[in-house]
């Protein structure tokens, strides 16, 4: 959380924190979110359906005892090709004080981050509305968008969380 | 050694509540004509509990508030003050004011110092309104019973004022704290006391205490309290009696114990010898020259330097004085009386001490006599010492609830995996060794056995919640003028602790309701034929898997014109063709009061709403009868726990889900003629001469479901707070007990839905929400009609 809310801006000795990321494509791109929030990485495994849940709420599973609301990011970004093979990959997260599945084409591996490798977004009408973006950041020739996983899993139009006037 | 108290101070807490509880209880239940004295004690023993923990917990205004309280129940139980309603009503004042300091000091609400004082002067002039009856009336101490030297010397002195030599040393607590000082004021009001020594002021008083007091009262009169402030068993009281032969070698030898003084453990050790000895030596003297009784003694010179000197003894018949001289050299005796028992009993302890230290002298001898040696002290002492013991320790241990919940998750784990793993086993058929499958049943069995007990552990009577309505009816009645007898049944029915927490306030309102509202002033009642006594009656028990429990009185009744003429003075829409539940029904309504004015205990309006919606957020449902004139009788079900449910899992295309089995009335499979549709949306179902709203549930919660012909499915009639209806699902898959998880811990609430289970195979199984469910049929009934 820390180093995302330090954006690609400032100087100083929080520039040298390192933050660990974990990278996972949708589609054709590849995102990274603080390490700090994923719980685990699991295999998918058919839900149970929520009845009158938005299309990329897929379900509610167990996991160990908890039932847990699994969300196809894909679906919601509207990347296409959605399929569910042994090798979709969940990411439960642990966000806000829950825990959320995340369905995600695939994961790429961790990476180490500083503050000023994380470069301001520009306004681009990608997946991601521009303000769950932390910045973008470059390793090799891959761009990364670095979300704020937990501002997006807990913002209204996730329809994760009951709000204040329901 | 400095221990952080406060982390003590919860379970002083809840066991102070649980003895002001249970005085409560007792003295509700207290015939003031002709108290049993069983009772009386134990009411004694609660405040004097609660005293000494405040005390040593160093809460000193608790301990001043309980220690007035407790001196008059002293007097009352030592039959020195005859009991009195009104002391009864003081006494129970003086429980609540003792209930709001503790709550005071958990840092709940402030507690009001003119309050306590008047309470704490009520109890005094209570005290003092009749002259205490003279000691002798007293029951002898028993310390004092055996030894025939303390009751010649009284006579023969004709005085009643006796001397009491009091050492001991205080515990750290009481001495640092109010402890010591309120046990010296306490002691000079009983008689004249004079200090001998005392420890150094600087070290807070901590260390050794001699004082004398001259006093009429009996040694079990303070006694106790000078326990309360030692440690355990540094305290030693003995009555000093120059007539009695040899007290003055006895204090001799303990001013003489060198370097003793700062050891706590020893005066431990040495005020029960001389507690013993001294009162035995002035019985053995006293007594005929029992050669028995110095044969108990015998045993204890039997420390190695002392075994030459044992010997003689026993033979020459000798005084006691042979006794005191072993005694004074082996401190190494000290350890082992001391770990062997606290102090009490020791005369029985001695002929260990020296089988183990010396094993040279012959102990076996004399054992046999010392039970007949001394019957009377000891056996009376270790009773009341176990009695006490029983009724602080009970057998229960306190646990943290999440503990608990933590616990029946894992448990539900277990039981998911084993059935994972028979599953498994089964699939491979004739290839799983047979071993594997037995033991796999073993397994089973013994999953669901833990499981039931695990679920057991949150059980608890209902008469956690039942213990405290006699105070309140008593309370309230008086303060308006009925009378009202309280009959309570079922009180062992057990209900989910969760429940039993969320369930009282509920039930405080119904009967304060009952009270108000329900039973009639005396004269009414004569006026109606009734006696004058007015009943509540409050009852529990299990039905299906429901807890059931009913506040009844045979009081007015609900008056149905009024209530309607208040709801259409409200707004409401109401009709004279409403049946009489749905009448009753609207004094749930928020605002909604019938009562003519306004009293201290209800007619603000405000209540029955908060009764309903609370038992409605546990899952129950409140159900009113009533007939002008005979009386009212509500009806609140519960499920028996949160944790649980009885279901019925149905599948809904390739879903399933979980109806709580209670809602349930039937099942069946319906001819096409039987339902029929109204303005071709919604469609009804004609069930015995009933047309019930059809809710498809494939349709509620657009699924694909296997059967669109109504025939090929069930319909699952269901009852949710009398709203009846049929739910169509594919078929129905079995019954289970589940395990309720909470949907909105990590997701949102959903419509129609209440929770989540997960079933044998892993996979997790939405439980419906049945009055959701057929609000929506009364809904789209609405819309097609």
């Amino acid at each position: 959380m820390e180093a995302m809310t330090h954006g690609g801006a400032g100087a100083g000795e929080a520039d040298l924190t390192v933050s660990e990321f974990l990278t996972f494509t949708l589609g054709s791109e590849e995102y990274a979110i603080d390490i700090l929030k994923v719980q685990e990485i699991r295999g998918y495994e058919p839900p149970t359906l929520i009845a009158n849940a938005p299309p990329f709420i897929k379900g509610v599973i167990n996991l160990r005892g908890i039932i847990v609301p699994i969300v196809d990011l894909r679906i919601k970004f509207k990347l296409g090709k959605i399929e569910y093979t042994p090798f979709t990959v969940v990411v439960i997260l642990n966000v806000a004080g829950r825990v959320i599945g995340v369905v995600v084409d695939s994961v790429s591996d961790v990476i180490s981050l500083t503050p000023p490798q994380i470069r301001p977004a520009p306004d681009f009408s990608g997946s991601f509305d521009t303000k769950y973006i932390v910045g973008l950041a470059s390793q090799d020739s891959r761009m990364m968008i670095v979300t704020d996983i937990e501002r997006l899993m807990s913002s209204a139009d996730m329809e994760l969380i009951d709000s204040a006037t329901e | 050694m400095a221990i952080d108290m406060s982390q003590f101070y919860q379970v002083f807490f809840e066991e102070s509540a649980e003895h002001l509880a249970a005085m409560e209880a007792l003295l509700l239940d207290l015939d003031v004509e002709n108290p049993d004295p069983e009772q009386l004690n134990a009411i004694f023993r609660a405040a004097h509990s609660i005293k000494g923990s405040a005390g040593t917990f160093g809460f000193g205004d608790l301990a001043d508030a309980t220690h007035i309280l407790e001196n008059l129940l002293d007097r009352i139980r030592k039959h020195e003050l005859g009991l009195r309603a009104d002391m009864v009503d003081a006494f129970l004042e003086a429980g609540d004011l003792l209930r709001s300091m503790l709550e005071a000091h958990q840092g709940r609400g402030t507690v009001d110092a003119q309050q306590v004082e008047a309470v704490s002067a009520r109890l005094r002039q209570l005290s003092a309104d009749q002259p205490p009856v003279e000691a002798p009336a007293t029951p002898e101490p028993p310390v004092a019973t055996p030894s025939a030297g303390s009751k010649a010397s009284a006579e023969a002195g004709g005085a009643v004022k006796r001397v009491f030599d009091i050492q001991f040393v205080p515990t750290e607590f009481s001495a640092k704290g109010d402890g010591v000082t309120l046990l010296l004021d306490e002691l000079r009001t009983i008689g004249a006391l004079e200090i001998i020594s005392q420890p150094d002021v600087d070290a807070h008083n901590v260390g050794f205490w001699q004082c004398r007091l001259i006093t009429a009262a009996a040694l079990e009169d303070f006694s106790d309290q000078v326990d309360f402030v030692a440690d355990n068993g540094a305290w030693r009281v003995s009555e000093d009696k120059s007539v009695a032969v040899n007290g003055a070698v006895a204090f001799g030898f303990f001013e003489d114990s060198p370097g003793v003084p700062d050891e706590d453990r020893g005066y431990g050790f040495f005020s029960a010898v001389d507690d013993r000895s001294v009162t035995d030596i002035a019985a053995a003297i006293d007594k005929t020259e029992d050669d028995d009784g110095y044969g108990f003694f015998e045993p204890l010179p039997s420390v190695p330097q002392a075994a030459l000197a044992a010997e003689p003894l026993v033979e020459d018949d000798q005084e006691a004085y042979g006794f005191f001289a072993p005694l004074t050299p082996p401190p190494a005796v000290v350890p082992v009386v001391e770990v062997a028992e606290e102090g009490d009993g020791f005369g029985f302890f001695v002929p260990i001490a020296p089988s183990e230290k010396a094993g040279t002298v012959q102990v076996s001898v004399q054992p046999p006599p010392v039970p007949a040696e001394k019957p009377a002290p000891a056996p009376a002492r270790t009773a009341r010492r176990a009695s006490q013991a029983v009724a602080a320790g009970d057998s229960s241990i306190r646990v943290s609830i999440e503990k608990v919940d933590q616990l029946i998750n894992l448990v539900g784990e277990l039981v998911i995996t084993q059935a994972m793993l028979l599953q498994t086993t089964m699939r491979m058929e004739d290839q799983a060794p047979e071993r594997l499958i037995n033991g796999l049943t073993q397994l089973e069995r013994n999953t669901r056995d833990l499981q039931e007990s695990v679920m057991s552990i949150r059980m608890m009577p209902i008469s956690f919640v039942f213990s405290r309505f006699p105070r309140v009816v008593r309370d309230l009645s008086a303060k308006l003028g009925k009378q009202v007898e309280l009959k309570t049944s079922g009180e062992t029915t057990e209900l989910d602790k969760g429940l039993i927490e969320r369930i009282a306030d509920p039930l405080t309102h119904l009967i304060r309701n009952s009270l108000d509202h329900g039973i009639e002033l005396p004269e009414l009642r004569v006026a109606a034929g009734k006696s004058p006594v007015g009943t509540i009656t409050l009852k529990a028990y299990h039905q299906g898997g429901n807890i059931v429990i009913e506040v009844g009185d045979d009081g007015a009744g609900l008056p149905r014109n009024k209530i309607l003429a208040k709801a259409r003075e409200r707004g409401l829409p109401v009709s004279e063709q409403m049946t009489d539940a749905e009448v009753f029904n609207l004094i749930f309504e928020a605002g909604f009061s019938t009562a003519e004015q306004v009293t201290d205990v209800s007619g603000r309006g405000v209540g029955m709403d908060v009764v309903r919606r609370n038992i409605q957020a546990m899952g129950g449902r409140v159900e009113i009868e009533s007939m002008l004139g005979v009386g009212t009788r509500m009806t609140v079900r519960l499920p028996l726990t949160l944790a649980i449910l009885d279901g019925m899992s149905v599948a809904v295309g390739d879903q399933t889900y979980i109806l709580p089995l209670s809602y349930i009335i039937e099942s069946l499979q319906p001819q096409a003629s039987d339902i029929k549709t109204l303005s071709n949306q919604a469609r009804v179902i004609q069930v015995r001469g009933e047309y019930l709203p059809v809710v498809v549930l494939h349709e509620v919660f657009n699924l694909k479901s296997a059967w669109t012909d109504f025939t090929q499915g069930i319909m699952v009639v269901i009852d949710a707070d009398g709203a009846k209806a049929a739910l169509f699902v594919d078929a129905l898959v079995g019954q289970h007990q589940v395990v309720i998880k909470s949907l909105e811990a990590n997701y949102r609430r959903v419509v129609g839905v209440s929770g989540a289970t997960i079933m044998g195979d892993g996979h997790v199984a939405l439980i419906l929400d049945v009055s959701a469910i057929a609000g929506m049929a009364k809904s789209n009934m609405q819309k097609a009609g």
